[in-house]
């Protein structure tokens, strides 16, 4: 029997093919909820109404999730600061949800601890003084019940330092105010009602979404260092110096 | 020697078409001996109450363990082939069930649409009622899928019936399937379009 070179290939052509004939899929498993969620459907995008605080102020936004794990942040319509729409802080909420130094446990001398560690750390301490070996620290606070607590621990413990930093805050802004007018002012975009203390917020200015910066006055961006001045009306370079009341004159002027 | 090529093919192409190729038929070992034929053919259970998203998503959904144990909690309640239910409710760790249906992941597969355009549950899964155990009942081959895409009347039925694993196509199936396939709106023209499945 001659095989030439043709006929081996077809041979060849259709062992291989043989060979892959029994080729399936690899065998695969489905591992649902042990308890599921209310109203989640497998594999479909969940919204849901939320805040996020940023400097203090919650901010309301539509949260999406999927089978449980959060992949977008997206603007509330029904909701006075978003009015549908988001700044650059609530896009980027949802990475610090991802961050892996986000630490949701109790830690002592920076090991995994529980809150019964805690407790009875606590008793050592707060216990037998009046709190000096103690501090608080914390982000800004608006919530009632919080600063409550908080001045009732203070009561308490009248030696305990209580700490409080924002990455991103108006304090500036504020102190500003103070300075120009003796009090605190919120910025009002001219010739409208006043707008909720939303607008007043340092991520207004920090290209905050659409709803307030389109209605606020291009001028009150002038002076800032940031990119919201490249929609200004007139841009100024300024050294972020702390008695540095541009914009208060400017708005005085 | 081209005919040895040849009937080497053509065996090739039949072992790739046999349910041993496709799997069907084949009973796969599942952590609880779940019967479809004692849940959903005795007791008549529906299918939506475990499938949950059956008509709202693409993945028709395995019930999560406290759907098992809504019933189970008040019956059969020491059962020994429940024992790794009651144990994935003690820990809540999941069950892991063996996939019975699988299309490749390059298929796009929607339980929802076909469910909306009157393709009812046993057209594609068989007489679950039946199955003791659940074993894949048609090939799900590319060639399978496409009878119906290409001829969507032969298998549609009233929505009413999509549950329905007793429905069988009536004697006027011709005209019944025409008229439904026009009243959902199915454009059978894109029905084998390679995106509609392939996205």
């Amino acid at each position: 029997m001659k095989v030439d070179r043709r006929v081996a290939l077809k041979l060849m052509a259709s062992a291989v093919a043989a060979t892959m004939a029994r080729c399936s899929p690899p065998d695969e498993e489905i591992i649902p909820y042990a308890d599921m969620p209310e109203g989640l459907v497998a594999g479909v995008p969940m919204r849901f109404a939320t805040t996020s605080s940023l400097s203090g102020y919650g901010r309301g936004f539509l949260g999406i999730t999927v089978d449980g794990r959060p992949i977008k942040i997206e603007g509330n319509p029904r909701h006075p600061f978003s009015l549908g729409a988001t700044d650059v802080f609530a896009e980027a909420e949802v990475l610090s949800l991802y961050d892996p130094g986000r630490s949701s446990n109790v830690l002592r001398d920076g090991q995994i601890a529980n809150w019964d560690d805690f407790a009875s750390g606590w008793e050592g301490v707060a216990g037998s003084t009046a709190g000096s070996a103690i501090a608080l620290a914390t982000g800004r606070i608006v919530s009632p019940t919080t600063l409550a607590r908080s001045d009732a621990l203070q009561a308490r413990l009248p030696e305990l330092r209580w700490y409080r930093y924002e990455p991103v805050n108006d304090d500036a802004a504020r102190a500003g105010a103070q300075l120009a007018f003796g009090r605190l002012v919120t910025a009002m975009p001219a010739g409208r009602k006043p707008m909720s203390r939303w607008c007043s917020m340092p991520t207004r200015w920090a290209t905050g979404p659409t709803s307030c910066m389109s209605r606020a006055p291009s001028r009150l961006a002038a002076g800032r260092t940031i990119g919201s001045g490249s929609m200004s009306s007139s841009r100024h370079g300024l050294r972020p110096e702390p008695r540095q009341i541009f914009v208060c004159r400017w708005r005085l002027n | 020697m081209a005919s040895v090529a040849l009937m080497g093919a053509g065996l090739t192409y039949l072992i790739w078409k046999s349910p041993y190729a496709t799997n069907q038929r084949l009973t796969r070992g599942q952590p609880v001996p779940f019967s479809h034929a004692h849940h959903a053919g005795d007791l008549g259970l529906h299918c939506r109450m475990c499938h949950t998203g059956v008509e709202k998503a693409a993945f028709a959904g395995l019930p999560s363990t406290h759907i098992c144990m809504a019933c189970h909690s008040q019956i059969w309640t020491n059962a020994a082939m429940l024992a790794p239910v009651r144990q994935s409710l003690k820990t809540g760790t999941p069950l892991h069930w063996q996939r019975v249906n699988r299309l490749p992941d390059y298929v796009f597969f929607d339980h929802s649409v076909h469910i909306a355009n009157g393709v009812g549950c046993s057209t594609c899964h068989g007489p679950v009622q039946d199955m003791a155990l659940m074993r894949q009942q048609e090939p799900l081959t590319m060639g399978w899928c496409l009878q119906c895409h290409r001829h969507p009347e032969r298998y549609v039925r009233p929505r009413n019936r999509v549950f329905d694993m007793a429905w069988q196509a009536p004697a006027d199936q011709a005209t019944q399937g025409a008229r439904l396939v026009k009243e959902y709106h199915i454009d059978a023209a894109h029905l084998t379009d390679c995106s509609t499945c392939h996205p």
